[in-house]
């Protein structure tokens, strides 16, 4: 596959991620569509799913607003390269399995891709740095209106855009920002905080999506409904949730720093010890170390590493990630070693005010 | 009772001769020995055949489906459980297995059924929204396709061969375009 993708990804972490962006880390907003006329594709057989994904590559290279976007066809990717795609958020989890006819377009700017017979024929989807929801949300109905020009979509009166599965039907849309709420967690008011998330038609799920543990203390809020309300109406209550949830979390730290301060900077400035001289370190140990280094970011303790540099870090210390940077530097005999030495590497050369959280 | 001419098959005509000279009278007649004994019923029989081949088979087409050039799910229809979808072939069994539906059609079809699950995962089962929608060439089709072999259905319970025959034709003409669409070939 080009290479020259894999250095050009994760180009959504740039950018300032606003007055919140010490706690949303990323937005995400995608659409699930299908073609009229063609079975859905987990029922469908080779045959057919091979002529969507025609259908839609012929679209897509009629569509001038699309014209940049770069095809490629998952089965002819290695599972590293899949991984590496998965990982910086462009296919999906479903999509990193690979199989035949299934292809991502991406934009040339990685943030926002077309993935094309997953679960569903089309899921555009875009992503963005901290709370840039809307701004996600803008630029997926120009693709969704760009696409439905050239290949008009499986929709009805009553049901709206239909969908392979029934729970994504209607809107087909899916909201989701992910957060992180260490100090909900250490006063152990996460689970109050989260609660009642359901009534909303929300759902909370880990850094990792489905069924993943809340490692580092990052958790995606992402609406289940898809039908019955509008796109407007989903964001808003999105925004609103997800609003109350930075405003506790900013009460939380406070708190944490006003009446436990020696306990929280002992652990922030352990984690900065054992990431500065660790010589191996496991991802989910190196979620949980700089999730304490971001909380002390807070506090300007690491005066060169910004919100943005850290979500830039979490993001190559995944395994994938990683591999790469080893194959590269064919230097580390496993994949734990590379991992600490990348991050004392990083986390050291941060540093620049670390005698101030003394005094 | 037997056919008076050949005294094998059961009868299921009567014809009433009436010849010069002589007093009209009545045969019992089975129908391959009706249509030696008369033109009429000849033709009739004839016509009958084909419609009941004609019958057949679209009775069969609307069983398999049009999935089935790419690749349908069920083959026929009838034996199994009356929840299928005409347009797909898929069994709501299947859905309800993988929670996968067939094709954009089985929510039509399984409207009734569904909208329970509908409720359960969004407390609604219409969609409110304004989006602007453009229907693609091959979604018109889609509508149309149905349209037209609900129609045939009718016109088949009525007995309007003649417009079952123009109906078919239309039916194999949409069905032949939403090919050339899906390959590319158009």
């Amino acid at each position: 596959m080009d290479a020259k993708l894999f250095d050009r990804t994760d180009s959504w972490l740039k950018g300032g991620a606003g007055d919140t962006g010490h706690i949303a880390v990323s937005s995400r907003a995608r659409l699930a569509r299908n073609l009229g006329g063609f079975p859905f594709a987990p029922h469908a057989k080779p045959p057919a799913l091979e002529n969507v994904e025609k259908y839609i590559a012929e679209g897509i290279g009629r569509c001038e607003r699309l014209g940049a976007f770069e095809r490629l066809e998952l089965a002819k990717l290695s599972g590293d390269e899949r991984a590496y795609l998965r990982e910086s958020r462009l296919i999906s989890r479903e999509m990193e399995q690979g199989g035949e006819h299934r292809v991502a377009w991406v934009s040339p700017e990685e943030s926002t891709s077309i993935l094309v017979n997953e679960e569903d024929h089309l899921r555009l989807q875009v992503v963005r740095t901290g709370l840039g929801i809307r701004d996600a949300l803008e630029a997926l109905k120009e693709i969704d209106a760009a696409l439905a020009d050239v290949v008009g979509y499986a929709w009805s009166e009553r049901y709206g855009y239909l969908t392979a599965c029934p729970t994504n039907v209607g809107t087909g849309f899916r909201a989701s920002v992910m957060l992180h709420l260490p100090g909900l967690r250490q006063l152990k008011e996460i689970e109050s905080g989260l609660q009642g998330i359901g009534h909303h038609g929300l759902t909370v799920r880990g850094f990792y999506g489905e069924n993943s543990e809340f490692t580092g203390d990052f958790y995606q809020i992402s609406n289940e409904i898809t039908l019955g309300r509008t796109v407007d109406e989903i964001m808003d209550t999105l925004m609103l949730v997800v609003n109350r949830l930075v405003e506790k979390e900013s009460e939380a730290r406070l708190e944490l720093f006003r009446h436990h301060e020696s306990s929280v900077a002992d652990a922030i400035w352990r984690s900065y010890g054992t990431l500065s001289f660790a010589r191996r370190i496991g991802s989910s140990e190196a979620m949980r170390l700089l999730s304490m280094i971001r909380l002390g970011i807070d506090k300007g303790w690491f005066g060169d590493l910004s919100h943005a540099a850290l979500n830039r870090l979490v993001l190559e210390v995944q395994p994938a990630h990683l591999e790469r940077r080893r194959g590269r530097e064919g230097k580390f005999d496993s994949r734990d070693e590379a991992r600490a030495a990348f991050l004392r590497e990083r986390v050291q050369a941060a540093n620049g005010h670390h005698k101030d959280a003394a005094s | 009772m037997r056919c008076e001419q050949c005294g094998k098959a059961d009868a299921v005509v009567r014809i009433t001769r009436i010849e010069s000279g002589a007093a009209p009278y009545q045969l019992c007649l089975c129908q391959s020995c009706a249509a030696k004994a008369s033109p009429h019923q000849k033709k009739l029989l004839e016509k009958q055949s084909t419609y009941d081949v004609l019958l057949q088979k679209l009775m069969k087409h609307q069983a398999v489906g049009e999935f089935e050039a790419g690749g349908s799910v069920a083959e026929v229809a009838e034996e199994e459980s009356p929840l299928t979808c005409p347009s797909c072939g898929l069994n709501f069994g299947d859905y309800q297995r993988t929670l996968m539906l067939g094709c954009p059609d089985c929510y039509e079809s399984f409207s009734d059924v569904l909208e329970k699950d509908l409720t359960r995962f969004h407390r609604a089962t219409r969609h409110t929204g304004s989006e602007e929608h453009k229907p693609s060439e091959l979604a018109n089709l889609q509508d149309r396709l149905r349209d037209a072999r609900s129609e045939l259905k009718s016109a088949l319970e009525i007995e309007d061969y003649e417009r079952a025959a123009f109906l078919r034709d239309e039916i194999s003409n949409i069905e032949s375009r939403m090919e050339e669409l899906r390959t590319g070939e158009a």
